[in-house]
């Protein structure tokens, strides 16, 4: 059998003529981060689950829609997910702040945060991943992509529809929101 | 390491020690779907491929199946009055080279002229009238009657006829 292509528009080509190994390929090489993505922004395993399988179905009926001067593959699939996730947010009316939301770095003291040193790590994370589901969707997209998936500003802005200064933005939003909401657990020495 | 530090490292932490996973049946519905999909796109373009070859004989196909019955006539038609003029009769133009027909096509009989529809009379005419279509009759004999079969188009024009045995 063939190998599989490594180059993403390549991927595409072949996926488009049937080619499963194709797919298959694809498949392995983004599901993690698709669905990791949809599992953080949405904070439910079973939505995470249902997004990522509609990504891959989208990308199965239509793969023409991928621009590679626009960003990764992988960038492109995160995007569709996060669409999709809104759309459910949308659906079971769970936005948790509108966009321009102030209400989170208003509320919260800037404090430094020491948190990290004084709970033990399962603890902190424990915490930690509920502040992250506690952000407004577009901060927390931000956190996940940018922090958690180490994508570049530049990916994550192609995911996310917005410029890479407005990623930025909204993850040094996001994580003084985070050293907020942590602070203000009483964790903070 | 001070505390963006911290955070960013914890939020690493967090993402590499999340423990939910893709279900592999996810995987697995993916890849039949794929199939599927690219079965049902097969099968349309076969579809279209062979839409689009109907479409482009459609022309030959009508008019082959219009002409064949026309066709098909003529080659019965030609056939009978081929097979029934005698190699002996074979004489002027129109006439066939055949056997054991009687009949002798005329001169406005065109071969290449499809005939539709003929229809077989039989005639009583003169000797002179015979002659005047290319039949031997012998010149004494040109008053005298003769019961002659003619073969009419369907617009009623004769295009071969043959002496009837008396």
């Amino acid at each position: 059998m063939i190998p599989p292509p490594t180059d993403e528009r390549e991927l595409l080509r072949q996926i488009s003529k049937g080619n499963e190994a194709a797919f298959a390929a694809m498949y392995e090489r983004f599901q993690g981060i698709v669905y990791r993505f949809a599992l953080h922004v949405s904070g439910n395993a079973a939505t995470a689950e249902e997004v990522t399988q509609e990504v891959f179905l989208q990308v199965i009926r239509n793969c023409n829609g991928y621009d590679a001067t626009k960003g990764s593959l992988a960038a492109y699939l995160i995007g569709i997910a996060r669409n999709l996730v809104r759309r459910r947010f949308e659906e079971q009316r769970e936005l948790a702040l509108p966009e321009d939301s102030e209400e989170w770095v208003e509320a919260g003291p800037e404090v430094e945060v020491d948190v990290l040193e004084q709970l033990d790590l399962q603890e902190m994370l424990g915490r930690l991943d509920k502040a992250i589901r506690a952000l407004p969707e577009q901060y927390r997209a931000a956190v996940v992509l940018c922090e958690m998936e180490e994508m570049s500003y530049a990916d994550a802005a192609a995911a996310l529809d917005c410029a890479p200064g407005t990623v930025a933005s909204r993850l040094n939003r996001a994580r003084k929101m985070l050293q907020a909401r942590l602070g203000r657990q009483g964790c903070v020495r | 390491m001070n505390t963006e530090d911290k955070l960013s490292q914890a939020l690493r932490e967090l993402a590499s020690r999340s423990s939910h996973q893709l279900s592999p049946a996810v995987g697995a519905m993916l890849k039949l779907e794929f199939h599927r999909h690219h079965a049902r796109r097969r099968r349309a373009r076969i579809t279209v491929v062979a839409a689009l070859l109907v479409l482009a004989a459609a022309p030959f196909l009508l008019r082959r199946s219009l002409l064949a019955p026309r066709a098909a006539s003529d080659a019965n038609t030609r056939s009978s009055i081929t097979s029934a003029v005698p190699e002996s009769a074979a004489l002027g133009r129109g006439w066939s080279a055949s056997e054991d027909s009687g009949f002798i096509t005329l001169p406005i009989y065109d071969p290449a002229i499809p005939v539709e529809g003929a229809r077989l009379v039989r005639l009583q005419m003169p000797g002179s009238a015979l002659s005047l279509v290319g039949l031997p009759v012998r010149q004494d004999a040109a008053d005298r009657q003769f019961v002659a079969d003619v073969l009419l188009a369907q617009d009623g024009t004769p295009f071969a006829l043959r002496l009837v045995n008396q």
